[in-house]
């Protein structure tokens, strides 16, 4: 049944409603991990799924049925359907890979950069200063836990109380041990693979977000200074020129990240663990990983046929 | 001694927490107004400590004032890290998700939303 196979082309499209009501109402920590790994589980069986649909096209080249010993041509349904969608999966297949790739190497160059960028800075407890009016605040995650950096200018100090700074490093500080980067790299990577799932990418960056907001809140017991030090950072970042682009976090929604992170830690709002949104997007993941596992196992029949196999094994 | 809350927290934060204050403040600070410059309630010995590590570690240098010395964040040469950020941060088109930045570029209608929020006016 090739139609199994283009299940999971299509399920991703589902994810990205799903995950803006998974990251607004589940714990934070639960949201970051569903989010992620449910992207990342079907990005997985995008890419598995092109790579079988393709197989039919492949083997329809003598050379490759010789190699894989086909007796016979490959019947895996009706044949100009099949040859159709083959050669679809096989192109999104090699684009998507190329993409990938191309971005993948862009991003690696990217973050050698940004390491590069701060290595002459001295460093005190992963802390460097930049000495720059322009408020800036970011967590550059390491390959290895050391390397990694928080990066502050003194613009971004000096418009924050000494308790919003605290606030602010805190944030930053858990950034790095939950190893966040790590995170948006699948998210990004995901999102390289399908279309639907490049919008999920700002789902997890605000889950992110939220985890680390919620963890100065506790590092500093005082969730009005933590509200207040990411509001205050943002009008500061925007007034010195920040860029005003809404990053895209919710499609027609009235508000960017930042006044929901406010809002959130403001409105001290008990977070579940666990809701019917998990639940469905587990659901989703699961229908894509069987699916793609039956479409593969029937191919797999169909090409034991073409080996002049006996179907009744 | 005494044992505040924030002297039970790892020595590296508590550094960084001084090395803030010495760079948010604008000019060379003595160790009392670093201390009163901290979130954290900490002893007049541990800020001493804690400024003569950061001197030891060359992020901090310091030069003889009134009474005592006087602590100084030491700036890279030539601003150069500051031009060189900005060029990896401004790269516009598919932003990049190595950085997690603290906080993005406000939308004006974001701006208005937060200041209600925060509630500020105007500024």
């Amino acid at each position: 049944m090739i139609a199994l196979l283009l299940l999971p082309l299509v399920l991703p499209f589902a994810l990205p409603s799903l995950a803006r009501r998974v990251v607004l109402r589940v714990h934070p920590d639960v949201a970051l991990w569903t989010v992620t790994s449910a992207a990342t589980v079907l990005a997985i069986g995008v890419v598995a799924c092109l790579g079988v649909l393709s197989l039919p096209i492949a083997l329809a080249v003598p050379a490759l049925g010789r190699l894989a010993e086909l007796m016979q041509p490959l019947d895996a349904g009706p044949a100009a359907v099949v040859r159709a969608l083959s050669v679809l999966a096989g192109g999104a297949l090699a684009v998507t890979c190329l993409t990938a790739g191309r971005r993948g190497l862009a991003e690696v160059r990217r973050f050698r950069a940004a390491h590069g960028d701060v290595t002459d800075l001295p460093h005190v407890g992963g802390l460097c200063v930049v000495d720059d009016v322009r408020a800036q605040a970011y967590a550059l995650g390491g390959t290895r836990r050391k390397e990694s950096r928080i990066v502050v200018t003194t613009g971004m100090l000096r418009a924050l109380t000494p308790p919003e700074r605290e606030a602010l490093l805190a944030h930053e500080r858990a950034h790095l041990t939950g190893r966040h980067h790590v995170f948006l790299a699948a998210a990004q990577f995901a999102g390289w693979c399908h279309p639907a799932l490049a919008a999920v990418v700002a789902q997890v960056s605000f889950a992110a977000e939220r985890v680390a907001d919620e963890a100065a809140a506790e590092a500093t017991k005082d969730r009005r200074l933590t509200a207040h030090a990411v509001g205050r950072a943002a009008l500061a970042a925007t007034r010195d020129g920040g860029r005003a682009v809404p990053p895209p976090f919710a499609a027609g929604a009235s508000s960017g990240p930042v006044p929901v992170r406010v809002r959130a830690l403001l409105e001290q709002v008990p977070s579940r663990r666990f809701a019917g949104t998990v639940v469905a997007v587990v659901l989703v993941c699961g229908v894509a990983g069987a699916s793609s596992i039956a479409g593969a196992v029937s191919l797999h029949r169909d090409v034991e046929v073409a080996q002049g196999e006996d179907p009744g094994d | 001694m005494t044992d505040t809350d924030g002297e039970r927290r790892p020595a590296g934060e508590l550094e960084a927490s001084v090395l803030a204050a010495l760079w948010a403040a604008a000019k060379p600070q003595t160790a009392a107004q670093v201390r009163a410059a901290m979130a954290q309630p900490l002893a007049r010995t541990t800020v001493a400590t804690l400024l003569a590590r950061l001197c030891d570690k060359g992020a901090v240098g310091r030069s003889p004032g009134k009474r005592g010395f006087v602590y100084f964040p030491v700036a890279d040469s030539h601003g150069l890290t500051a031009r060189r950020m900005h060029r990896e941060l401004d790269q516009d088109g598919d932003r990049s998700m190595v950085l997690a930045r603290f906080v993005e570029g406000l939308s004006p209608e974001d701006e208005v939303e937060l200041k209600r929020l925060l509630g500020e006016n105007g500024q």
